[in-house]
């Protein structure tokens, strides 16, 4: 299978509404019917802050800010993390923001 | 003893409500938090080892060993009055139905307390105590350390979720009205699991969520944000939509904040 090209920086993505979520064991649990999620440290961040308002491009400054990472690999980062939660339909992406 | 909780024990002792080998007595509900007015009940907890009975007891029943808990009312000028007997035994039953393990065995509030046994634990912190202090604090204890906050939490979240859920499939089918009650729902359900989160319970009396919010002060939302929502301030009929998803997103905002 091909690999999806890289989210562009200005993509926008956005909690899907229809997420349950849940904090147990300071550990933030995503559920979407059958599929459940457990993110990381850095996972939650990002998922915290995707208000349908930041691009992946301002995730990816503030994980690289965060966790003093290099500006591509957190890109990177931030692009195969919103890629995990659209894959299993956690989160959506937009043209713009809201 | 402050001089009015005197004065009411005095009072229930002087109708012969009160019986030999009284564990704790505790003024419990609105007025023992200070939010009652001049209807208000009042609603008082004794706890013996043995059974209450008289002529003019009546009893609900409760799924536990002893099914029967006593009860008297009486008015005192226009005030109603509301006496709970239960038995030591029960209460230790209670928390015991919501240990840890009962929890982590996936059940869900509802399947394990009634909505009266319910209603005394989530008094049980708030009480203001007439006698038995040292009784009432022992089992304040015990019940901090169970479960109960947790299963009421994932409780208001689960009723949360589903109201989500209703409000965005009635955006789907076209329906706004039917998608706004939903949301204000889900929202409800959403700041009560906010509140119990910071053991403020008592879901089942709406009338009483403001003042639980002030009571607990929550970190994430300020009283006048949530009454900003609970007024419904910025909804526009023309509309709606905005309003609807901007509260279901503060749903899910709280959901991230709150632990289980």
């Amino acid at each position: 299978m091909a690999t999806p090209p890289p989210l562009p920086p200005d993509a926008v993505p956005a909690r899907r509404l229809d997420t349950r979520i849940r904090r147990m064991d300071g550990q933030l649990i995503l559920a979407f019917g059958e599929t459940a999620l457990a993110l990381s440290e850095s996972g939650a961040l990002l998922y915290e802050h995707m208000d349908g308002r930041r691009t992946v491009g301002m995730l990816a400054a503030m994980l690289a800010k965060t966790y003093g990472l290099a500006e591509q690999d957190a890109l990177a980062d931030t692009g195969e993390f919103v890629d995990s939660l659209v894959e299993n339909s956690l989160a959506e992406v937009r043209d713009s923001p809201t | 003893m402050d001089p009015e909780l005197s004065r009411w024990k005095d009072h229930l002792r002087g109708k012969g409500l009160l019986p030999a080998g009284l564990m704790a007595a505790m003024l419990a509900g609105s007025s023992a938090r200070g939010w009652h007015d001049a209807r208000s009940d009042f609603d008082v907890y004794l706890v013996t080892e043995r059974p209450w009975s008289s002529e003019s007891a009546r009893a609900f029943t409760v799924p536990l060993e002893h099914s029967a808990v006593a009860t008297e009312s009486f008015y005192a000028g226009p005030r109603r009055w509301e006496l709970s007997y239960w038995l030591d035994a029960q209460v230790g039953e209670l928390i015991e139905k919501v240990s840890w393990q009962a929890f982590r065995g996936d059940l869900m509030a509802g399947d394990v307390l009634t909505a009266r046994e319910e209603t005394f634990l989530s008094r049980l912190g708030s009480v203001l105590v007439l006698e038995g202090e040292d009784w009432v604090r022992q089992r304040q204890s015990e019940l901090h350390a169970s479960a109960f906050r947790s299963f009421l939490v994932a409780r208001s979240l689960g009723f949360a979720d589903g109201c989500v859920e209703d409000a965005l499939g009635q955006l789907e089918s076209g329906s706004a009205e039917g998608a706004t009650l939903a949301a204000r729902q889900a929202f409800h359900h959403a700041v009560d699991a906010l509140l119990e989160a910071k053991g403020e319970y008592g879901s089942a009396v709406q009338k009483w969520l403001p003042y639980r919010f002030k009571a607990a002060q929550p970190l994430h939302i300020s009283f006048a944000e949530y009454w900003a929502v609970e007024t419904m301030q910025s909804y526009d009929p023309a509309d709606p939509v905005r309003w609807i998803n901007e509260v279901l997103t503060l749903c899910q905002d709280i959901s991230m904040k709150i632990e289980v």
